[in-house]
């Protein structure tokens, strides 16, 4: 089943244990329903509006239904379109977020344009930034473990929250994972592997690269802890940073454009605690970057197992076995 | 039944009236620390707004909203208790002037940010729409807000989603110390409502029962139509003052926008200009001054106890 696919079952099944769904935003069921993620919606019981290009308005109004007591969903073609809602992120719902709104709920789902060759106006990718504005919830939908759990749990749920999702995954299969995955702490951080030579930790839409890194190691006869956190606002990296203690190795996998990110946190409290490899790939921003390009997230998995010093060491059982 | 009916919301404009004069009586004397904007002049629109208001509606503000606070609850003490941020105060001393809000007298959301609050009012009143009721959004603007993109974008998601809202705009003529002719062109806004086809209501005189009707039936009118409905309302932001400079050394007028409006007097009772911009001035043409004190003092009772 391809990603788009996956979300768009999740999003019915919400909306299906929903007291008054409200689905809003451009096209939400017109034309191509933002790439499928939203296709079959005006088949449920949601109220589905088709909504004018009003970026501003649509996100005040999405409060405002939140104010009255509704569970409402505003669905967005791109992330560069929320910063015209900017006002509102901040001051609208700095002011909404103190009062009782009951089962009122509001949630952006917003889709990161990562697909590449988009050029430099139309490719923002940096949800912390905008979660940072006011502390606002944020989380990224990179893998069907994300999928499940987070639209399930926090679509309709009360308060206010922005979910990412990617474009550049739309097509492609599912990404899953086929071991148990267990919360690791409070904040949406989970933990995919076990493992005691290195530590893997994947933020964003980073998960594939992270999941490569994790093969990789396997191949050179390594075990490597996996973890990703799908939290793109604060978060308690407690149980990562214990796991990258004993392991002695950090490698963050950070796909945003955010200069600051929550993977600067958890560098800065791994090395605080004696954890002295920390490697963190993140996003460069250099001229080719300001014009269309694959923008892709490209990782060298050996040479990152090299720097750490891992490639030096016997191979070990796993491989020869 | 008439005269009874407009003594009734003669009194409430005394009490928005009196209510402020005392709350800048406080404020002249240090009372409060957060910003208080004061709107004097604008009591007759925020009487009739309050009066227009049925079981079930709502009313977001702007920065400038102690008028419709007082016409909506005229509870003096809730208000200064507020401004001096004590948890006694109406909000619990958790939003001072600017972001006075009070949900219990239908006032969910106030907003000090120029326009933010137009953007909210859609989905308020459609979520009363989807919730099966039929109430009315009332929200309140400026003509330096109206220039924002948010006015247009949210009297164009109102109309697109039938949302039932009464939008207020109060026309002074100013935003901060610029005049209208200072920083844009007109905007003609009956011919803006036309272009939305969407219903549309220009006031002046500041008669309170005139104000009333008028604004009953556009409120009505929005919900049967299930449309947003327009009203332009001209004020008089009253409270200049005069402040000698080097470039003015006969004194330069200085309109109230914020804080202390340092000529307007308790002392000297409510009557603030001799002209129909002042709406009790309007009063002071119907009632002879004994009935107008006899009004002023059943105000002063709905404004209540004022803490020391």
């Amino acid at each position: 089943m391809t990603y788009v696919s996956h979300l768009n079952g999740r999003i019915k099944d919400a909306i299906a244990h929903c007291d008054t769904p409200v689905v809003f935003g451009q096209n939400v069921s017109a034309g191509s329903c933002l790439s499928g993620l939203t296709r079959g919606v005006d088949q449920t019981a949601a109220r589905v509006i088709n909504t004018p290009n009003l970026e501003n308005t649509l996100v005040g109004t999405g409060f405002g239904l939140m104010l009255s007591g509704v569970q409402a969903a505003f669905f967005m073609k791109q992330q560069d379109f929320l910063l015209l809602g900017v006002d509102h992120l901040v001051n609208t719902y700095n002011l909404i977020r103190r009062q009782d709104t009951g089962a009122g709920s509001f949630t952006i789902v917003q889709i990161v344009v990562d697909s590449g060759y988009e050029g430099s106006q139309s490719a923002l990718n940096n949800l912390p930034d905008l979660c940072s504005l006011a502390r606002i919830d944020g989380y990224a939908i990179a893998n069907a473990h994300d999928a499940d759990t987070l639209i399930e749990e926090e679509l309709f749920a009360p308060g206010f929250r922005i979910i990412s999702v990617s474009q550049r995954l739309f097509k492609r299969d599912v990404p899953t994972w086929d071991a148990p995955v267990v919360a690791a702490g409070p904040s949406a951080v989970h933990r995919y592997a076990h493992g005691d030579d290195l530590t893997i930790v994947s933020l964003n839409f980073a998960f594939e690269q992270a999941t490569a890194l994790h093969h990789a190691a396997e191949g050179y006869g390594l075990r490597a802890s996996l973890f990703a956190s799908n939290s793109l606002a604060e978060v308690d990296w407690r149980a990562v940073t214990a796991d990258a203690a004993s392991t002695g190795r950090l490698v963050i996998l950070d796909d945003t454009k955010s200069v600051r990110s929550p993977g600067h946190m958890l560098a800065l409290e791994a090395r605080s605690l004696g954890v002295t490899d920390v490697i963190h790939h993140r996003r460069a921003l250099d001229d080719s970057k300001l014009r269309p390009q694959a923008d892709r997230f490209e990782i060298d998995c050996a040479a990152t197992l090299d720097s750490l010093g891992l490639l030096n060491r016997p191979r070990i059982s796993l491989l020869s076995a | 039944m008439h005269e009874d009916r407009f003594a009734a919301l003669a009194e409430r404009v005394l009490a928005v009236r009196l209510g402020q004069m005392a709350i800048n009586e406080r404020n002249k004397a240090g009372a409060f620390r957060v910003p208080i904007h004061l709107a004097f002049g604008h009591e007759a629109i925020a009487v009739a707004v309050s009066d227009a208001m049925r079981d079930g509606d709502q009313l977001l503000l702007t920065h400038r909203n102690v008028h419709y606070n007082l016409a909506r609850n005229p509870s003096l003490a809730e208000k200064v208790r507020e401004f001096a941020l004590d948890p006694a105060g109406g909000a619990g001393g958790q939003l001072g002037c600017m972001n006075y809000s009070d949900a219990s007298v239908g006032i969910p959301y106030t907003s000090s940010i120029l326009a933010n609050s137009l953007s909210v009012a859609p989905g308020v009143a459609l979520g009363h729409a989807i919730l099966g009721r039929r109430a009315a959004t009332f929200v309140v603007t400026g003509d330096g807000a109206i220039e924002e993109g948010a006015f247009y974008e949210s009297l164009l998601m109102g109309r697109s989603v039938s949302a039932s809202m009464v939008v207020v705009v109060e026309n002074n003529g100013w935003s901060l110390a610029t005049r209208i002719h200072e920083r844009r062109v007109p905007i003609d806004l009956e011919q803006m409502a036309g272009a939305l086809d969407i219903p549309f209501q220009r006031l002046r005189g500041n008669d309170p029962l005139d104000y009333a009707e008028h604004l009953a039936a556009l409120r009505d009118e929005a919900v049967e139509a299930r449309t947003p409905a327009l009203l332009e309302v001209c004020v008089n932001t009253l409270g200049d003052w005069t402040q000698e400079t080097p470039d003015h050394p006969d004194g330069k007028v200085i309109n109230y926008h914020a804080g202390i409006a340092p000529t307007v007097d308790l002392e000297k009772g409510p009557l603030l200009a001799d002209d129909p911009g002042d709406p009790v001035f309007v009063l002071m043409q119907r009632y002879s001054t004994e009935d107008l004190a006899e009004l002023a003092a059943r105000a002063m009772d709905l404004l209540g106890e004022v803490p020391a």
